[in-house]
C-alpha cells in the first residue's frame, strides 16, 4: 500500500526523506512478495533452526551418557539398591543380581528367590549347603568364557564379579551368592550401591 | 532481469526439518527415562573364607589378628582370633579356665542396637582403638546372622572401612557430619579389606 504512495504525502519532506521513505517501501513490498511466495496455501512455519541445534546437543550428550555408564541397574520393587557413602565408580565386569523374585546372571534369570531363599531343589548336596546349582553353571560359564578371552587377548583372567542385590536380601542369601560365585573362581566382589548416603544408616 | 535470477533463488527452499523435529522430540524422553539419575558406586569385597577361627591369608609371619564383627539381630560383636577384643585389648582379664560356658567369652562384648537402629558410632570407635593397636592389620572378616539384610552390611562396611576426621564420635548426628581423614590425596583407611565370612 505504501507502495503505491508515490505522490509525497507532504510536500515539505526533503530530498532524502522522501528517497528513504521509498527504500522503505521497497523493502516492505519484496518482504511481501517473498512470504506470499514461500507460503502459498496459508502454511505456517516456525522458525525451528536454533532449537533443532539445541535438541541435537542435549540428545547426542544424553546419549553418551547412557553409553558410558558401566553399570546401569533399573530399580524396582524387587531390587532396591542399599545406600552407601563409598565413592569408587563400578566397572565392566560380570554381573549377578539378586533380587526378591530371582538371582539373575547377564540379564538371565538362573533361579528363583522366594522369601530370601532359594529352594532346597536348587542346592548341590543338603539343605546347609551353600552352593547353588544353577547359579554356579551359569557363572562356570561366564568364568570360562572371560578366561577364554583373557587367554586370546594375553591378559589375565581377574575375576571380578559385580554383585547387585537387593537391600533387604537376607545375609545367609548373599554368602549362599558368594560362594557359589567363589566356586566358579571368582574371587574380587563388588557390591553395588547407591552413591550419597549418609553414614550411620 | 537481476529480478528474475533473484525469484529463482527465493524458490530454493528450506530443508524440511519437522520429521527430524518430531523423531528427536521423542528420542530425548526415551533417553531421559533410560538415564538414571542416581549415581551407582561399588564397594570392594574380598572373597568370602567359610567357617569361623582359620586364618585369614597373610604372608607375614606373626599371626594375624583375624579380626571379625558379628553383626546379630541385637548388635554387633567384635572378636580376635577367636577371643573377646576385651582381652585382646587387654581391657579385660583374659578367661578364667572353666568360666561359666554359657557365656562363651570368644562372643565378643555387644555392641547393643540404639532402639531399631545398629550403633555404627560404637562400632567405629572401638574399631579405631583396635587399629591404634594393630596398625599394620587391615582385613576384617565380616559376618552375620542369616536374617540380617544386606542394606545392614552396606551400612556397616561404609563405618569400618574409612577413618574419619575423629578418632571417636558421641553421637550418631556427629559420626554423619564427619568427613572422611584423608592423607594428602589419599583417603586414610581403617579396615579397608572386609572378607565376608559364615558361621557354620
Amino acid at each position: 500500500m505504501a507502495h503505491h504512495t508515490k505522490v509525497p504525502k507532504k510536500d515539505n519532506r526533503t530530498r532524502e526523506e522522501i528517497i528513504a521513505d521509498w527504500v522503505h517501501d521497497q523493502a516492505a513490498e519484496q518482504r511481501k512478495q517473498r512470504k506470499a511466495r514461500r507460503l502459498p496455501d496459508g502454511e505456517a512455519t516456525v522458525t525451528i533452526n536454533s532449537l533443532m541445534d539445541a535438541m541435537t546437543i542435549i540428545l547426542v550428550f544424553l546419549l553418551m551418557n547412557y553409553s558410558a555408564d558401566p553399570l546401569r541397574i533399573d530399580s524396582s520393587e524387587d531390587l532396591k539398591l542399599p545406600a552407601s557413602t563409598t565413592e569408587i565408580n563400578p566397572e565392566p565386569s560380570a554381573a549377578v543380581t539378586v533380587t526378591g523374585k530371582g538371582i539373575v546372571v547377564n540379564d538371565k534369570l538362573v533361579v528363583a528367590v522366594k522369601e530370601g531363599t532359594v529352594d532346597k531343589a536348587h542346592k548341590a548336596g543338603d539343605e546347609t549347603s551353600l552352593n547353588i546349582q544353577p547359579l554356579f553353571d551359569a557363572l562356570n560359564e561366564e568364568a570360562t568364557r572371560q578366561k577364554e578371552m583373557a587367554r586370546l587377548s594375553g591378559a589375565k583372567f581377574e575375576g571380578v564379579l559385580t554383585v547387585i542385590a537387593d537391600e533387604n536380601t537376607p545375609y545367609r542369601l548373599v554368602t549362599e551368592v558368594l560362594y557359589t560365585a567363589g566356586q566358579a573362581e571368582f574371587q574380587k566382589f563388588k557390591f553395588a550401591a547407591l552413591k550419597g548416603a549418609q553414614r550411620g544408616g | 532481469m537481476a529480478r528474475k535470477k533473484k525469484n529463482i533463488d527465493d524458490k530454493i527452499e528450506d530443508l524440511n526439518l519437522v520429521p527430524i523435529m518430531n523423531l528427536v522430540v521423542c528420542l530425548i524422553p526415551i533417553v531421559l527415562l533410560g538415564t538414571s539419575l542416581v549415581k551407582i558406586g561399588v564397594i570392594n569385597v574380598n572373597a568370602p573364607k567359610f567357617g569361623m577361627g582359620q586364618a585369614a591369608p597373610d604372608d607375614s609371619e606373626e599371626k594375624p589378628l583375624n579380626l571379625t564383627v558379628a553383626v546379630g539381630e541385637d548388635g554387633f560383636r567384635i572378636t580376635a582370633s577367636g577371643a573377646d577384643i576385651n582381652q585382646v585389648l587387654g581391657l579385660a582379664p583374659a578367661a578364667e579356665p572353666g568360666a561359666d560356658p554359657a557365656e562363651p567369652a570368644a562372643a565378643g562384648p555387644l555392641i547393643a542396637k540404639q532402639g531399631e537402629n545398629y550403633d555404627y558410632v560404637e562400632l567405629y570407635n572401638k574399631l579405631v582403638q583396635i587399629k591404634e593397636k594393630f596398625p599394620e592389620e587391615t582385613i576384617i572378616n565380616l559376618t552375620a546372622d542369616a536374617r540380617i539384610p544386606f542394606k545392614v552390611m552396606i551400612n556397616t562396611m561404609d563405618s569400618i572401612r574409612v577413618r574419619l576426621d575423629k578418632d571417636s564420635y558421641e553421637d550418631i548426628e556427629g559420626f554423619k557430619a564427619a568427613s572422611v581423614n584423608y592423607e594428602g590425596n589419599t583417603v586414610k583407611l581403617l579396615w579397608p579389606d572386609v572378607v565376608f565370612a559364615v558361621a557354620q
